[in-house]
């Protein structure tokens, strides 16, 4: 039997940090299910989904691998999924949007967008944001928008939210970047017609 | 999640460089409205239109908030209503021609094309009666738009009709001389018409198609000039083949974003969609103009020696982008050259750069023809019907299709200025050498037999 574990780590970012850190995953009999790595501003973050032998206990989990990876200075954090109250969002109910703002950088921007955005409840499922050297700011927001969302009102909820002279505010359905940069054939799926919806 | 970078350029298309999807054309086809009746033939086509397109403005606007693209012109071409109306007098033809006027305003669309005929094998009295009509219909009504294939590679070319549209072409121009003959730019003759062409003036629902359909035209020219112009910044010494390479990819993207918007308006309304038609159609807007590409490239104007190479380059480019990307190709689908309407063309035809002689051979090897040339009130009906007649012969005997919308401006002459406003542009009216010099070929008749498909040189 195994148990999963979602484990976070931190560290200013070294060669080697990752050689590390899954030699000691797999000295403590780990399987990687799912990972997602990335560096900002020098500082390597890891988050990890990872399945452990039912007896491995999460304080051996943590003790090992700041251990084993003591000197990268690594900080851990470990969740169990089955003492958190995990949200489901069924991927055939919700549609995927980006949300990009592009101009002057200004302070409580993600806040004030994050804040509108929950009151429709809609999840934010991936989110990239920079102030670049020329100090615009760049940010991209993947939404999960459930069906049912007027995506006009939204917009122009949006819109107004950042009516700020140098803001540009766009929302568009995932499909337009995939048409642009995959040279993939472009396939919809289904679209209720709208001669479908009178006759019912 | 997509790369970031590949977001913000998608967006940065949309933004910054002018992409959005020029018309949505909706083609209906007419033929199940036949009736001897006129007023129930009428009756007929206001209801099939106006059932047909009665959910195309909110549907596309639905569509263009979901992707955040433009679009710019929602259009309805009909069957070429010769085909509908033959067998009526001219003025029942009139009748026809308002009854789609007034759905096309019901429906709210600014234009509908198919007030055509089709004569390039010879033509009936409906067609002769139709091109008759011309200049009653194109001076009375708003949004509807004629056209009038001439010629084909597989029939010749009708030289009688052309010398009829000649005449037609300055009653037409005098008939709305209050608008300084704008009644001629909503007129358009077709070597080898396209049937799913979604631009006007020359739109029509092709025989051969479904009931309904959803036709896509993309714009182009200001994202390819800019694409190009950030392309040329990185590296300033490329050779053509880099930047036909370079224009080939923008072609992609944008013919991409039409289909995705056609396919969607057409599933929305549950009808079939078409093709896209990938023409880089300019604007009189600067920055969005064909004359720009070919400067960027190296041409300090438009006209000039070099041009016709150019314009073929950048023409082919646009074709193997688009083609890659979508299997939905038809229309036009080349670079337009319509002077009025391209800041870039109109200034080079200012300066004597670009002359309508060098325009027709650049017509070789692109999209269209003399398409919004502005030329002398006074230009003799002959020499305006020779002038279509080149034009016609370069299609015919090329395998593609050209055509021309000549704009006679009443009461100007060659080197005055004449403005349409928004779309339409304005230009200097340009000279045509040699009037009143062709009107013994011209007045001979008869019919330019269909060209040898061998021997080509």
């Amino acid at each position: 039997m195994t148990k999963r574990y979602i484990i976070t780590l931190m560290a200013a970012n070294r060669v080697g940090i990752l050689s590390a850190v899954t030699t000691a995953l797999a000295e403590l009999g780990a399987n990687l299910m799912e990972v997602s790595q990335t560096v900002l501003n020098r500082f390597f973050t890891i988050i990890l989904d990872a399945e452990f032998p039912e007896h491995r206990t999460p304080e051996v989990i943590v003790a090992h691998l700041k251990d084993f990876c003591r000197p990268y200075g690594v900080e851990v954090d470990l969740k169990d999924p089955e003492q958190e109250q995990l949200q489901e969002m069924p991927a055939d109910e919700v549609e995927r949007f980006f949300l990009t703002v592009t101009g002057n950088d200004e302070p409580g921007l993600i806040r004030q967008i994050s804040a509108r955005i929950s009151q429709e409840g809609i999840d934010i499922s991936d989110l990239y944001a920079r102030r670049q050297p020329d100090l615009s700011f760049v940010m991209v927001m993947e939404l999960s928008v459930p069906y049912g969302i007027d995506v006009l009102q939204l917009k122009n909820d949006l819109e107004s939210l950042c009516n700020r002279e140098g803001l540009i505010v766009t929302l568009q359905h995932e499909n337009i970047f995939a048409a642009t940069n995959d040279p993939r054939p472009i396939r919809l799926l289904p679209v209720k017609s709208v001669h479908a919806i009178y006759a019912e | 999640m997509p790369r970031t970078e590949d977001i913000l350029s998608t967006l940065r298309m949309v933004k910054q460089e002018n992409l959005d999807v020029r018309t949505v054309t909706m083609g209906i086809n007419l033929y199940h409205c036949i009736d001897r009746n006129l007023e129930q033939l009428c009756s007929n086509i206001y209801d099939r239109i106006t059932r047909s397109a009665e959910q195309l403005q909110p549907t596309c606007e639905t569509v263009s908030t979901r992707y955040g693209i433009p679009i710019v012109n929602k259009r309805l071409a009909v069957t070429p209503i010769q085909r509908i109306g033959d067998g009526f007098q001219l003025e029942e033809l009139v009748a026809i021609a308002h009854t789609l006027d007034k759905a096309a305003a019901a429906v709210g669309v600014d234009l509908i094309g198919g007030y055509s005929a089709l004569v390039h094998g010879g033509q009936t009295q409906g067609a002769i009666n139709l091109i008759e009509s011309l200049p009653e219909v194109l001076s009375t009504t708003n949004r509807v738009c004629a056209s009038v294939n001439v010629g084909t590679t597989k029939a010749g070319i009708n030289m009688d009709m052309i010398r009829l549209l000649g005449r037609k072409i300055i009653e037409i121009a005098n008939a709305t001389a209050d608008r300084q003959g704008f009644g001629a730019a909503k007129l358009v003759v077709f070597a080898n018409a396209p049937e799913d062409n979604p631009f006007m003036a020359g739109a029509f629902h092709g025989s051969a198609g479904a009931d309904t359909v959803i036709h896509i035209g993309v714009s182009g020219p200001g994202v390819v000039k800019r694409g190009l112009e950030r392309f040329l910044e990185a590296v300033p010494g490329c050779s053509l083949d880099e930047i036909a390479a370079e224009i080939k990819g923008t072609a992609f993207r944008v013919t991409r974003v039409g289909e995705l918007i056609g396919r969607e308006v057409a599933a929305r309304l549950g009808v079939k969609f078409g093709i896209v038609d990938l023409s880089l159609a300019p604007t009189p807007k600067i920055g969005d103009s064909i004359g720009e590409i070919l400067q960027l490239i190296g041409l300090k104007h438009v006209g000039v020696p070099g041009s016709t190479a150019a314009l073929a380059m950048l023409n082919d480019a646009v074709k193997k982008g688009g083609v890659f990307a979508s299997s939905a190709v038809g229309g036009l689908s080349g670079a337009f050259v319509p002077v009025m309407e391209d800041a870039s063309l109109a200034s080079a035809a200012k300066e004597g750069y670009l002359t309508v002689e060098k325009l027709e051979a650049m017509t070789a090897v692109c999209s269209v023809g003399l398409d919004m040339v502005p030329v002398p009130g006074d230009i003799d009906p002959d020499t305006l019907a020779a002038l279509m007649a080149d034009e016609i012969a370069i299609g015919v005997f090329n395998n593609k299709t050209t055509a021309t919308r000549i704009v006679p401006i009443p009461g100007r002459k060659a080197g005055e200025h004449v403005s349409f406003g928004g779309l339409f542009g304005e230009s200097v009216i340009m000279p045509v050498p040699g009037n009143a010099c062709s009107d013994l070929f011209v007045n001979r008749g008869g019919h330019i037999p269909a060209p040898i498909q061998s021997l080509r040189n």
